[in-house]
């Protein structure tokens, strides 16, 4: 109690500098909350609309009615808390209007459907928590689709029959949230009651149903999916002894051309919150260190009144903690009020229903960092103490002398820091890998960087030999405080890294994610065109103003051997032996598309020609290649439909997945398949939003067989969620470089106060405000400078790494960027330096004299 | 009649076709279809083509067969896809199109009419014609369930041409003998589908 009692009186004492040092860390753990807060909404968020998609976080489905052993099963694998279920039955089924027929989806839902997202309605509105959807599943009504109503000529309270049973259509579905890329989907829905759906009598010997269960799980039951499904067959083949009479489908996998930008970003979340964490981090080392080294006068007063040094440092360490928390309340109390309104401010930036929220999470580990993290960053000063002489009250600086046998000690003292922000990173990180590599890379920057400084600071020596005296003394400061120097240049140069990183990450991936703008997106997908219906699908199509698009031939065949040697590998998995055996689209083309890039190899030029001795070329998408073990200069066999064709692949081609184009796997030079039976895939875009039906009608009515899906809502719906992410990468590299400036504002800040007394001595001396500008402006601006082109150096070897490892390396220089970066840095650093100093010296030198 | 009977009579007809200059030294059957008749999921060996090869091969009848099946295909194509086989001149056509059709809700009228021009085209060609018939599952409505149904049977009446009533015979809707999606037939269905076609086959050959 004594203890604490001295502490608080010591810090009302010296109530203008311990303000100063509450309002400076608080300000850096004010980032690293709001970063961290925002990173977990953006995630929250974007998990919500996954789950909107599959309408739940689970679904089981199968062939066959699911029986209660099997609910048991799929809760046992769960092993959490089930918030809700909902039943499911589908099939698709001919539907007859007035004049013409229809293939639609005929779901059956129960009161508990969607779990997640809403249906809206044209007359109900969003049923999500309506009574619409109450009435439907007690009665003979139905919901249908949009367009079945207009291609069937439907009207509202209309009968409608369906298999045996007539229904009265109760409402017209305008939204859907289960409308994603699957041949179910793409016919057009009606939903009835699940109890309902019996009475149709479709439901019997050889119908072809789903049925399904959709899970509603805790919002904080984390899984991995992969591991999920794997557990599933498991448990799958000991109940069946076959792994194919369920299936399972997380919400994750519904979203399946999302799966591998939502991958990379909550890599790139994770990531941020490291930054975040470690912009926190240095901000907080830096002022605990300077604390602490500030105190040392008093401990050595402490000291030579008879006090231990375990004393001296329980004093000051007790101080530090009282001052980091009281940083975190401010900071917590300035986050709880201010996160919520961030919406507000950023109204109509904010991507439909998000909403901010402070975390939990981010709160604990801001009341870590003032609190704990203090301990552990003093720690190495800690070592010092234990060398503190008393004599050094006489010296100007007070600083513990250093002998080779206390080396050990202080490095061993670094240990906890390194541990506690590994097992921090790992965890912020959510991977074992991405923390390591990040701590490994940290590490590496803080030791390049400790070198580049010692460096700096000894150029600064020999060129302080100059004549000009503010120069002189400006250089000399610098390199007589090689200490304190280095820490500053460390804690500005690994901000610069920090504040870098994420922009030069966030360009490559932003790049990747986004739609090129010249890409034209199309309405309607049309496949199984016979060769001789292409002359009147176009006729058909060009009556109202539309042209083909990405026409493409499609020609089945079967992978016969790859280099003359037969597919057959014994230890092949059961999935790897279809994918094998299985029978391929091939195609042909003259040149590349606009989605495609060569990786390695070249195109050919023009056709194969009949009789020549080189064999007809082959172009493979990368990925296929990869997982087929296939390579430029390999030859593949097929067998074309009783024809046996050989070919040499002679590239390997990116394609861009989110060009909404029809891509092969496997590509042929012209020349060869030309001739074998093929159909046509092709596409329409930029279909205005009157002509869909028209246009829809006008090809199904002249050419029948020809299969036109409709994609403009489920590719608005997947650009709308990467446009999504594709703001939140970008707002979040914003953030960061902004919470960055915020806590290198912070030390620049502590660094000009902790030259107090040289400008003041300086003054006294003498010195006018323009020489103490001066000097205070080359050093900072040396300071700023160097350590932000280091720092700035170094995020781009760092974040060139993290996106091989990681992002597959997408990666690209940000030139405007990393310039903006170091002049902000550079900048930032002098003006408030200078501040600071402006306020040092309307002060008279009395009182500064008093308050050092 | 006994087995060795019906051998016999078999190389007999066959000796007698190629005579006839219909085939070389061996009957050539094109087998026209879809997934079913691909061996969707299954090894090339294991598809039902192969199978009737192999079976009528134990038997001492050995047969040429061009697997012409192609997954996800619709009646549509078969007029062209014939207008490519018929270059290997095959003897017989055995034509199993119209369950993606029926799959995918397309209109009966067309289908018939593809199905029609297709068995001309054999017909004026020289190529024997014979046809499968296929059915969707009940849940696409009774009205097109059966008008689907009546096409094969209406159009071998009219073509006078052999029907094997149902390809899937025996095997449909038999979880059992299905793959996990339910309509594509297991390698056990598969051999049941080889040896139902074997017998249609032998009737073919057998009525001469």
């Amino acid at each position: 109690m004594l203890w604490l009692q001295l502490a608080l009186k010591e810090i009302s004492n010296n109530f203008k500098f311990s303000l100063f040092f509450v309002l400076n860390l608080g300000i850096g753990l004010i980032g690293f909350i709001a970063l961290d807060s925002f990173k977990s909404s953006i995630d929250e968020h974007l998990e919500n609309n996954s789950k909107s998609i599959l309408t739940a976080d689970i679904q089981i489905s199968s062939r066959f009615p699911l029986t209660e052993q099997e609910h048991l099963l799929t809760e046992s694998l769960l092993d959490t808390d089930i918030l809700s279920t909902s039943d499911q039955v589908s099939f698709l089924s001919m539907i007859a209007g007035k004049e013409n027929s229809r293939m639609s989806t005929l779901i059956g839902i129960d009161e508990n459907y969607p779990q997640y997202g809403e249906i809206i309605l044209q007359e109900a509105g969003p049923v999500s928590l309506s009574d619409a959807r109450q009435a439907l599943v007690n009665s003979e009504t139905i919901w249908v689709a949009r367009d079945l109503m207009v291609i069937l000529d439907l009207e509202i309270g209309q009968l409608l029959r369906i298999g045996n049973g007539e229904f009265t259509i109760a409402d017209v579905i305008l939204e859907d949230p289960s409308n994603t890329i699957s041949v179910m989907s793409n016919f057009p829905a009606i939903y009835l009651g699940l109890e309902q759906i019996e009475s149709t009598g479709l439901i019997q010997l050889g119908s072809r149903i789903t049925y399904s269960r959709f899970y509603k799980l805790p919002s904080n039951y984390e899984y991995d999916y992969m591991a999920l499904e794997d557990e599933f067959r498991d448990i799958e083949q000991k109940v069946y002894r076959d792994t194919r009479r369920l299936s399972l489908t997380t919400h994750q996998e519904e979203s399946e051309d999302l799966g591998e930008v939502l991958g990379y970003m909550n890599d790139y979340l994770g990531l941020i919150a490291l930054i975040a964490l470690f912009l926190a981090g240095v901000g907080a080392a830096y002022l605990f260190r300077a604390f602490f080294t500030s105190r040392f006068k008093d401990m050595a007063i402490l000291m030579c009144l008879g006090g231990t040094p375990k004393q001296a440092y329980q004093m000051t360490l007790l101080q530090i903690v009282i001052l980091g928390t009281f940083s975190a309340v401010l900071a917590s109390a300035i986050a709880f009020l201010g996160l919520p309104l961030l919406p507000l401010l950023l109204d109509g930036f904010l991507p439909r229903g998000f909403t901010n929220g402070m975390e939990i999470n981010s709160l604990v580990l801001a009341f870590f960092m003032g609190t704990f993290g203090s301990i552990i960053c003093c720690l190495p000063i800690l070592s010092k103490i234990y060398d503190l002489n008393p004599i050094g009250l006489f010296h100007e600086n007070v600083q513990p002398a250093s002998s080779a046998s206390h080396w050990q000690r202080h490095a061993a003292s670094y240990a906890p820091i390194l541990l506690t922000f590994w097992c921090l990173a790992m965890w912020q990180a959510s991977s074992i890998f991405i923390g390591t590599l990040f701590v490994a890379g940290f590490l590496a920057a803080i030791f390049i960087l400790g070198a580049v400084a010692w460096l700096i600071l000894y150029g600064c020596s020999v060129l302080s030999l100059d004549n000009q005296v503010t120069r002189k003394i400006a250089l000399r400061n610098l390199s007589r405080n090689r200490l304190g120097a280095v820490s500053c240049f460390l804690a500005i140069g690994l901000g610069a890294l920090l504040i870098n990183l994420i922009p030069q990450i966030q360009k490559g991936l932003q790049g990747y994610i986004e739609q090129p703008s010249d890409y034209s997106v199309p309405d309607f997908f049309m496949f199984d065109i016979q060769p001789e219906q292409l002359k009147d699908l176009q006729t058909v199509i060009g009556e109202r103003g539309y042209t083909l698009s990405f026409l493409s031939p499609m020609i089945r065949a079967r992978l016969e051997s790859v280099n003359s040697e037969e597919i057959d590998d014994p230890d092949e998995t059961p999935d790897e032996q279809l994918m094998r055996r299985r029978m391929f689209n091939l195609t042909y083309q003259d040149t590349l598309k606009d989605s495609e890039t060569i990786v390695e190899g070249k195109t050919w030029d023009g056709p194969w020609e009949f009789g020549s001795d080189e064999l007809p070329g082959i172009s493979i998408e990368e990925n296929f290649a990869e997982r087929m073990g296939l390579e430029v200069g390999d030859t593949m066999s097929f067998d074309v439909q009783s024809v046996p064709i050989e070919g040499r692949i002679v590239n390997t081609r990116e394609v861009i997945w989110n060009s909404f184009q029809p891509n092969f796997f496997v590509s042929f030079q012209p020349g060869v398949l030309d001739p074998a039976p093929k159909t046509f895939v092709a596409a329409i875009a930029n279909v205005s939003e009157e002509d869909r039906i028209s246009v829809q009608n006008s090809i199904v009515n002249t050419l029948p067989n020809i299969s036109v899906i409709n994609v403009q809502q489920i590719v608005a719906r997947i650009l709308d969620i990467t446009n999504q992410i594709s703001w939140a990468i970008r707002v979040m590299a914003y953030l960061s470089i902004f919470a960055g400036l915020v806590v290198l504002f912070s030390i620049a800040r502590y660094e000009v106060k902790s030259r107090f007394w040289e400008i003041n001595l300086l003054k006294i001396l003498g010195a006018n405000f323009s020489d103490v500008r001066h000097i205070v402006e080359i050093e900072f601006g040396i300071l700023g400078l160097f350590a932000a082109i280091s720092g700035v150096s170094l995020s781009l070897v760092m974040s060139y790494s993290i996106s091989y490892f990681i992002f597959d390396g997408l990666w690209s220089f940000s030139s405007g960027i990393t310039l903006f970066t170091i002049l902000a840095i550079c900048g930032l650093s002098v003006l408030t330096a200078l501040i600071a100093t402006l306020s040092v010296l309307r002060q008279k030198p009395l009182e500064l004299l008093r308050t050092t | 009649m006994n087995k060795a009977f019906i051998n016999i009579l078999l190389s007999f007809l066959l000796t007698l076709a190629a005579s006839q200059g219909l085939a070389q030294e061996e009957l050539t059957i094109l087998f026209l279809g879809d997934s079913l008749t691909e061996g969707y999921g299954l090894d090339e060996e294991e598809s039902f083509p192969s199978l009737v090869k192999e079976m009528l091969a134990a038997d001492g009848i050995n047969i040429r067969v061009l697997n012409a099946g192609i997954s996800g295909s619709t009646s549509a194509s078969a007029l062209s896809r014939l207008q490519w086989y018929i270059r290997s001149q095959p003897d017989l056509m055995v034509l199993s199109l119209g369950a993606n059709d029926g799959l995918r809700g397309l209109s009966i009228d067309e289908m018939k009419a593809n199905l029609a021009e297709t068995i001309e085209f054999a017909q004026a060609n020289g190529v024997q014609a014979a046809i499968t018939g296929m059915m969707v599952p009940p849940n696409m409505g009774p009205e097109y369930t059966d008008a689907f149904a009546r096409v094969f049977p209406d159009l071998a009446t009219e073509y006078d041409i052999p029907l094997m009533p149902f390809l899937l015979q025996d095997v449909a809707a038999v979880p059992e003998l299905n793959q996990a999606d339910g309509i594509h037939p297991n390698a056990e269905g598969t051999r049941i589908v080889a040896t139902n076609m074997v017998s249609f086959l032998k009737t073919i050959l057998s009525s001469g």
